[in-house]
């Protein structure tokens, strides 16, 4: 690359099921106001902005118009990344390359949604009118297919599952942000938690939550005087799959996307050993299950391991590779944010302001994004200056 | 939409000799409301050949894909990019739908959508000593239709007249953005100079400058007819490529409606003075014999630019896909030799609130 780059300045909303309280560039503002306040920025000294939301859960048109301003893009340059579920990665991919590119030293980017506004369900079904609308529209009944097939394939079981959904929740008790805190959620309640669409349960999904997330990427050289131990960004990946759910009979047992994502990085990086490499990982997991295959797919462990991961708390806080410190898309999920959100907390953890939250000593984490079918985002960010 | 695309990007590697192969990372605008559809640019991986490859979705005009794309070679990661918008326009009724662009507490209530967003612009750049005439020049010139067409035809928004609106139409468009591996001077701090790659190799074109801006969002915060956002979106670009906006020998400028290519013509610079003769003759549809009104005698000549000579985007090209064609349209006029430096511009939002502009060369 040109220039490195790195995130220097991170900021997000206390995330809800509805944040009555503020309009959306206002929750955007409480954001960025965050994101500038960490890192002692001024407005002025963002050069470039880059948003990320998905208009039609709002039935919004262009909604980074309006917004614009709450993030200090007027009179500057500025886009919208929507790309489903890897809106907010590929807007954190989109933000390193403007200041990789050497066009701009420092580049604010912002994704947020607010569900609440819309009907999230309505926006999802909103697919291929002749083929995919009629069949499993939106993330829960498509999932719940997928999840089948992988249980089957994989012997998966429902109580590993279920074991994720409690470390995701409990881990968001120590995020003041995240939107559903439950230090007090038992293994038998999520076992016993309301049938969504089998076998997926209320406590296996994310929620819809209302929340905006910005980080400032700065270039080598203004980075190190913003953030005493900026998250260098070593690696990044994409790619993107075929559009109609039944191109993906063995999505979550193969997920091809997310396995050559990660190998492109792993290699570019000499990455071995994943789940000793990294000293804390912060994934997109719309599902419980998804969490298990996603596992498999980073090489954290062989296939068919999984579970075995979560049971003997290898992905615990505490754990060998913490999973999800954050809490997770399992207990935050506005949409077009979400992706922002696990590079801002990747990189919270990396400038060592992670709170009660902070794993011990990180110089390496991974950041995904998940979004649509199955398409993927990989980020590794690190202490170290790469070479 | 996705044999649409098919074919536009079938068309733009045949035009760079290259295969899908040889693409290492796509990018696409779009818009999801005027497609109806979410994730839009879902439907159309597969036409794109984004299939286990990256690819990213811009969700604005195609120009600032191209910028995102510029920004992607410029880093040093990718060498050759496909840069694709689409935009389905039919699925949608345009001004119902971009009555949702304006923000829901104080301006979504009166009802405001793009064209009267645009009448107002109009009607502030009339009283600020805009001709209505000119802009009924510009309607007749670049519709290829009679001056007393235009007057003649229903309101639209007044002071917009129907025909004051380019045609509302589906389409898409695609190119091939490379690396090159010199570096130029007046490049500023970009490391690599990028081009649209042809397979004549004697008719590389080098992309010299990239300039993005958006305004403030509230109608009566901005200044519409200053275009300030236009202004500085190319004032950036003429900084990177090192040229004054008397350098411009052809611009391409996206102005759904008429007025709009006078004002934004004036926010680039590009020479204005004097004016134009009033008694030009309008010849029908031919409008290479009379391409500009922006235009004096000796074409071209004297750091007049010649404007959309291919008739912008009355031309016929959608949302979102606009910018991107005129990029195509300056790479082509390059191409035959009819000019040396050509810019290209794209816009979206009300009255143009967001403004890419992007200015191509011949490479040696």
């Amino acid at each position: 690359m040109v220039t490195r780059a790195a995130i220097v300045a991170t900021g997000q909303t206390d995330h809800a099921k509805a944040r009555d309280d503020v309009s959306q560039p206002e929750l955007i503002y409480e954001a960025v106001t965050r994101a500038l306040t960490d890192g002692e920025l001024r407005p002025a000294d963002i050069e470039a902005v880059i948003l990320a939301n998905m208009e039609m859960f709002e039935g919004r048109m262009l909604p980074d118009l309006w917004c614009a301003e709450a993030a200090t893009a007027a009179l500057k340059p500025c886009v919208k990344i929507a790309t489903g579920g890897t809106s907010g990665t590929s807007a954190v991919i989109a933000g390193f390359h403007q200041v990789a590119s050497g066009l701009f030293d420092t580049v604010l980017v912002v994704g947020w949604e607010k569900h609440s506004e819309g009907h999230t369900q309505a926006g999802m079904s909103m697919t291929d009118p002749l083929w995919d609308r009629y069949v499993a529209g939106g993330a829960l009944n498509n999932f719940a297919l997928s999840i089948s097939q992988y249980m089957r394939t994989r012997g998966v079981t429902r109580e590993a599952a279920a074991r994720v959904a409690v470390k995701a929740r409990h881990n968001a008790a120590l995020n003041p942000h995240a939107h559903l805190k439950m230090p007090d959620l038992t293994f038998e309640q999520v076992m016993e938690s309301r049938v969504l669409a089998e076998p997926v349960r209320l406590l296996d999904m994310c929620p819809q939550s209302d929340g905006a997330c910005a980080v400032v990427f700065a270039a080598e050289g203004r980075a190190e005087t913003i953030c005493p131990r900026p998250a260098w960004v070593h690696a990044v990946a994409t790619r993107h799959d075929k559009p109609y759910l039944g191109d993906h009979g063995d999505r979550l047992s193969t997920m091809r996307t997310l396995r050559a994502a990660a190998r492109e990085v792993y290699q570019e990086l000499d990455i071995r050993e994943p789940l000793k490499e990294f000293d804390v990982a912060e994934i997109y997991e719309p599902v419980t299950y998804a969490e298990l295959a996603w596992y498999e797919a980073l090489g954290f462990c062989r296939e068919g391991e999984a579970s075995r991961l979560i049971e003997d708390g290898v992905t615990e806080m505490g754990g060998e590779l913490p999973v999800n410190p954050s809490g997770g898309v399992l207990s935050t999920n506005p949409v077009g944010a979400s992706g922002v959100i696990r590079a801002a907390e990747a990189a919270l953890q990396i400038h060592g302001k992670g709170g009660k939250r902070q794993v011990p000593d990180v110089h390496l984490a991974l950041v995904t994004g998940y979004g649509v079918y199955s398409w993927s985002d990989v980020m590794v960010l690190g202490s170290d200056r790469p070479h | 939409m996705a044999e649409m695309v098919y074919a536009a990007v079938g068309t733009a590697l045949a035009d760079a000799g290259m295969d899908r192969d040889d693409i290492d990372t796509i990018v696409t605008a779009s818009i999801d409301l005027f497609d109806g559809k979410v994730a839009s640019s879902v439907s159309i991986t597969e036409s794109v050949g984004a299939v286990m490859k990256e690819e990213a979705r811009i969700s604005d005009d195609g120009a600032a894909a191209l910028f995102h794309a510029a920004t992607m070679i410029l880093s040093g990661r990718k060498r050759n990019v496909l840069v694709v918008a689409h935009c389905k326009n039919s699925e949608s009724d345009a001004d119902e739908i971009t009555k949702w662009t304006f923000d829901p507490n104080f301006q979504q209530p009166l009802g405001l959508n793009d064209s009267q967003a645009a009448a107002l612009q109009a009607s502030v750049w009339i009283a600020a000593g805009g001709s209505e005439e000119e802009m009924d020049r510009v309607a007749a010139v670049r519709g290829g239709v009679a001056v007393d067409h235009v007057r003649k035809s229903p309101w639209l928004v007044e002071p917009l007249r129907a025909a004051h609106r380019a045609p509302i139409v589906d389409g898409s468009c695609a190119v091939v953005l490379t690396s090159h591996d010199s570096r130029p001077p007046g490049w500023g701090k970009c490391r690599e100079r990028t081009g649209v790659r042809s397979s004549r190799a004697t008719s590389h074109v080098r992309v010299a400058g990239l300039g993005l801006c958006v305004e403030p969002h509230y109608l009566g915060d901005r200044d519409l007819v200053g275009c300030p956002a236009a202004k500085k979106a190319a004032e950036r670009a003429f900084r990177m490529a090192g040229w004054k906006p008397a350098d411009v020998e052809r611009a391409e400028i996206s102005a759904p409606f008429a007025h709009q290519e006078i004002l934004w013509a004036a926010a680039f610079g590009l020479a204005l003075d004097p004016p134009p003769p009033q008694s030009s003759p309008v010849k029908g549809k031919d409008k290479e014999a009379f391409r500009s009104p922006l235009e004096g005698e000796g074409a071209g000549g004297g750091g007049r630019a010649v404007v959309n000579p291919t008739g912008g985007w009355f031309a016929g090209n959608p949302y979102v896909v606009s910018g991107l064609e005129r990029v195509i349209c300056a790479v082509e006029s390059v191409r035959l030799g009819r000019a040396k430096k050509a810019l290209a511009h794209g816009c979206w939002g009300p009255a143009g609130q967001g403004q890419c502009v992007v200015l191509l060369e011949a490479s040696p």
